[in-house]
């Protein structure tokens, strides 16, 4: 992924920065489609538990995703509630809400400031763009076209491995 | 010239001859003298190559000439049309819906040896004596019948002259049309256009009068006063005019006369050809106005804004059902009067909404005879293919998905229901077997039936080939209903035919067609008699997007079950569930029937259930299978609309989609089909 955009060309990419737990994560800000406050959800009957449920977006009905359910993040307790937001992204085609503890700002974050992952993931490298050092700080780079597809248990294995290697360096440092 | 813009035209025109070609040459078939038939399938012969050498696909200009050659000595009486040369006319328009097919999807026609081939076929066919170049080409003077030649004598007492202005454009030219057009406009400046020779239509298509050194030519009759040398010189100020020659008509008339008094015929013409076409039409002035009138009538909307028609329409439901709602908690009597007419005319505009979208089945069916006349010649069977409720309407996204299936029920009826000519005069029945196609509106919903007059199923065999196969014992073979033991035919990799053809018979299909049917939301059965025959029936709602639902409420969650698939809501005191097998069932009027608790089913959180209350149950009907939902409470009916929903996250076919409440809510509908 990181190859595809160096070679582009392009000198930086405009990101979005999201936390989910206590990391900070981005994504590329032509996916997102708008930030909603949280809303009461319609539950899905038999429906995985990462999925919150339906909402109602001005008439469209799109369903929500738990970010920290989804990618097995751990709840802890710095995050503010009222901080929480209901990021609405456009994937493959597909609408979907994507509930994270809080919604930061908006970055142009230059190629030369992005790093490989910091661990192999062989098989399941094209979820993720790589890790982003800016003014920093370390942003987990999600390749938002391989969102949905972070179901089986081993990508997200792989989502948190990276954002334990992500807690070791910071610790270090 | 950029032609990509009329591209879309072209298609749909096309089309639209094409299944007019299609209609006529099965009619055709039956009655080879109809010159009407004939007629009409030269007019869209002609009208192809028009279309198609204006848009320069050379293939099919090319392929629908030499139609052209070949239906002009049948047109004129000179031949008769066999079976050989309907066969002919049927492989030219399966290879122009091919060569249409190619434009569609590259734009361009496919290079085609094959279509040489064709030409080459039909030229052979096409008998030397008669193989004239269906051009018209003109004799030097115009002629004209008894209404003509009425109207020259009224000008003539008008003191106008009628006068023939022979106008050839140059060859060169690259839109004679638009001269052509001209031409008319300047002269009806100067007086009565009495004749214009070709016709407008003619025109349209690209076709003009001929002569020896030009290929467009224009004759027109006019009744004027202005002299021969101002039209002249007007026509000439057009660009691209090569010649403009006026002659005084009064001495043609008298000849005509004369002629006429001679023959004993009633019409005189130039070309035999154009008898039948300029009977009909009189003048190419009428033409046009008639063609205006027709266009007025229909106008082709791009569906994509249908739809988003539809889901404003769409909001605009929920809304209204949101303000009545707000009046009515208000209790303000105004207020209330004035939402109460707001909902008359929200529920018009919907009802208009609903029916643009609706086309009639004869967009499906129209394929059918053609399909049954080929199918039943390659298997020699005698078939009556009958045909009823073409004019029933049905959504257009039905309309696009329904066609496969009912192709594989048309061919499971001809393969393996009707049987040999041979086998039926032994059985007493007549040799000629029969498949009735028919559509009917029963409430909300559609009834398509297919059924045919052969050998039937007998539910013994599928009882016997379904345990061999593994889907049921000989234990629940034996308590099984008729209609469960033919339903069986609809689970995957079932086929009682032990050898398969190319036209069915493979198992894969009966599967398929229920799947397909219930995605639509329909449902399909089979009923059969051993030798009286086979019926499939399928029903689908009529409309996609905005249905009545009856909403319920289990725990705190609210769900919309559709009105047509429910047969009442009972009460039931819960002493009265029993249970068969593990099973619980509820007796309704001494039937029994599964009950469902839906709270369980949808694993609703927080429920509890009062044991002691009675239990609210609605009887859902899907397939003549009955079943009780037992439910918390009703909330009421409402008509709601469809919404669709991510398919990946919503599991196991329990929801058929999603709807938004007068509060904003969202409900989901709950898939009747799959849950029974």
């Amino acid at each position: 992924m990181l190859e595809e955009l160096i070679k582009s060309g392009q000198k930086d990419i405009q990101v979005i920065i999201f936390k989910l737990g206590d990391e900070e994560y981005a994504v590329s800000i032509d996916c997102v489609q708008e930030i909603v406050l949280p809303q009461k959800a319609t539950r899905i009957p038999k429906s995985p538990k990462y999925v919150a449920g339906v909402i109602n977006l001005r008439g469209n009905i799109i369903p929500v995703i738990d970010g920290k359910i989804k990618f097995k993040i751990k709840e802890t307790a710095q995050n503010l509630k009222n901080e929480k937001r209901i990021m609405v992204i456009e994937v493959e085609n597909e609408t979907i809400g994507l509930i994270v503890d809080g919604v930061y700002e908006v970055i142009y974050l230059k190629v030369n400031e992005i790093e490989p992952p910091p661990i192999d993931m062989d098989e399941n490298s094209d979820i993720f763009w790589g890790i982003g050092k800016h003014d920093n700080r370390l942003l987990i780079l999600i390749n938002s076209e391989k969102f949905l597809s972070i179901n089986e248990e081993k990508t997200v294995d792989t989502f948190k491995k990276v954002t334990e290697a992500i807690k070791q360096v910071k610790s270090a440092v | 010239m950029n032609l990509e813009q009329y591209l879309g035209l072209f298609i749909d025109e096309s089309k639209e001859n094409l299944q007019i070609l299609n209609d006529n040459l099965l009619k055709l078939e039956k009655a080879p003298a109809s010159t009407e038939i004939l007629n009409e399938i030269f007019r869209v012969a002609h009208t192809f190559k028009g279309m198609s050498r204006t848009m320069g696909f050379n293939n099919i200009a090319d392929l629908t000439h030499n139609m052209e050659n070949l239906l002009e000595p049948l047109r004129s009486g000179k031949k008769q049309a066999d079976g050989k040369i309907v066969d002919i006319l049927f492989s030219c328009l399966d290879k122009l819906e091919n060569l249409v097919d190619s434009v569609i999807e590259k734009g361009t026609e496919n290079k085609d040896n094959l279509v040489n081939e064709l030409v080459e076929k039909l030229k052979a066919v096409i008998n030397s004596e008669s193989s004239e170049q269906s051009n018209i080409s003109v004799g030097q003077k115009m002629e004209f019948n008894e209404y003509d030649r009425a109207v020259i004598d009224e000008a003539l007492s008008q003191g106008l002259i009628p006068k023939e202005i022979t106008v050839s454009i140059a060859n060169e030219c690259v839109l004679p049309g638009v001269r052509s057009y001209m031409v008319n406009s300047v002269l009806e400046n100067m007086g009565e256009i009495i004749k214009y020779c070709p016709t407008v239509e003619e025109i349209e298509s690209g076709v003009f009068l001929q002569t020896n050194d030009s290929q467009y030519v224009i004759k027109v009759l006019l009744a004027t006063k202005e002299d021969t040398e101002e039209i002249k010189n007007k026509l000439l100020d057009i660009s691209e005019i090569a010649n403009v020659e006026v002659i005084n008509v009064s001495s043609l008339a008298q000849k005509a006369e004369n002629l006429s008094e001679d023959a004993s015929s009633k019409i005189i013409t130039v070309e035999e050809t154009e008898a039948n076409e300029e009977n009909k039409k009189e003048d190419g002035a009428q033409v046009q106005k008639g063609i205006s009138k027709v266009a007025n009538q229909t106008i082709r909307v791009n569906s994509g804004r249908l739809d988003i028609l539809m889901n404003l329409v769409g909001e605009l439901v929920i809304n209204k059902t949101r303000v009545f709602q707000l009046s009515r908690d208000l209790a303000n009597h105004d207020l209330i009067n004035a939402a109460g007419f707001m909902e008359n005319i929200t529920g018009e505009i919907q009802e208009i909404v609903m029916k643009l979208r609706l086309v009639p089945i004869d967009q499906v069916f129209n394929r059918f005879p053609r399909l049954v006349r080929d199918i039943s010649k390659s298997l020699n069977k005698d078939v009556n293919l009958v045909i009823k409720g073409k004019e029933i309407e049905i959504d257009r996204a039905v309309i696009d998905e329904i066609g496969d299936p009912l192709v594989h029920l048309i061919r499971n009826s001809l393969d393996h229901g009707l049987e040999t000519p041979e086998d039926r005069i032994k059985k007493d029945k007549p040799a000629k077997g029969t498949i009735e196609l028919s559509a009917l509106s029963e409430g909300d919903n559609i009834l398509i039936r297919i059924s045919d007059d052969g050998r039937g199923i007998d539910p013994e065999k599928i009882k016997k080939k379904a345990i061999d196969k593994g889907f049921i014992t000989q234990e629940t073979a034996r308590s099984m209903s008729e209609n469960e033991i033919f339903d069986l035919i609809f689970k995957a990799g079932f086929s009682t035919v032990e050898v398969a053809t190319d036209l069915s018979g493979r198992g894969v299909g009966m599967d398929v067609v229920k799947s397909k049917v219930s995605t639509l939301g329909g449902t399909a059965s089979i009923s059969s008699k051993v030798d009286k025959g086979t019926t499939v029936t399928i029903t689908l709602p009529s409309t996609m997007a905005i249905i009545q639902a009856l909403l319920v409420k289990t725990g705190n969650e609210t769900y919309a079950l559709p009105l047509n698939y429910i047969n009442e809501v009972i009460d039931i005191p819960a002493a009265q569930v029993k249970k068969i097998q593990n099973r619980e069932v509820i007796t309704v009027r001494d039937k029994t029937i599964p009950l469902m608790r839906v709270a369980e089913l949808l694993e609703t959180p927080d429920y509890e259930e009062d044991s002691e209350k009675p239990l609210t149950v609605v009887i859902v009907r899907s397939h003549d299978r009955y079943c009780g939902l037992s439910v918390s409470e009703l909330i009421g009916q409402q008509e709601i609309v469809i919404k669709p929903i991510n398919k990946k996250l919503c599991s196991e076919n329990f929801i058929s989609g999603a709807t938004t409440l007068g509060n904003g809510d969202v409900a989901f509908i709950l898939n009747i089909n799959t849950l029974i």
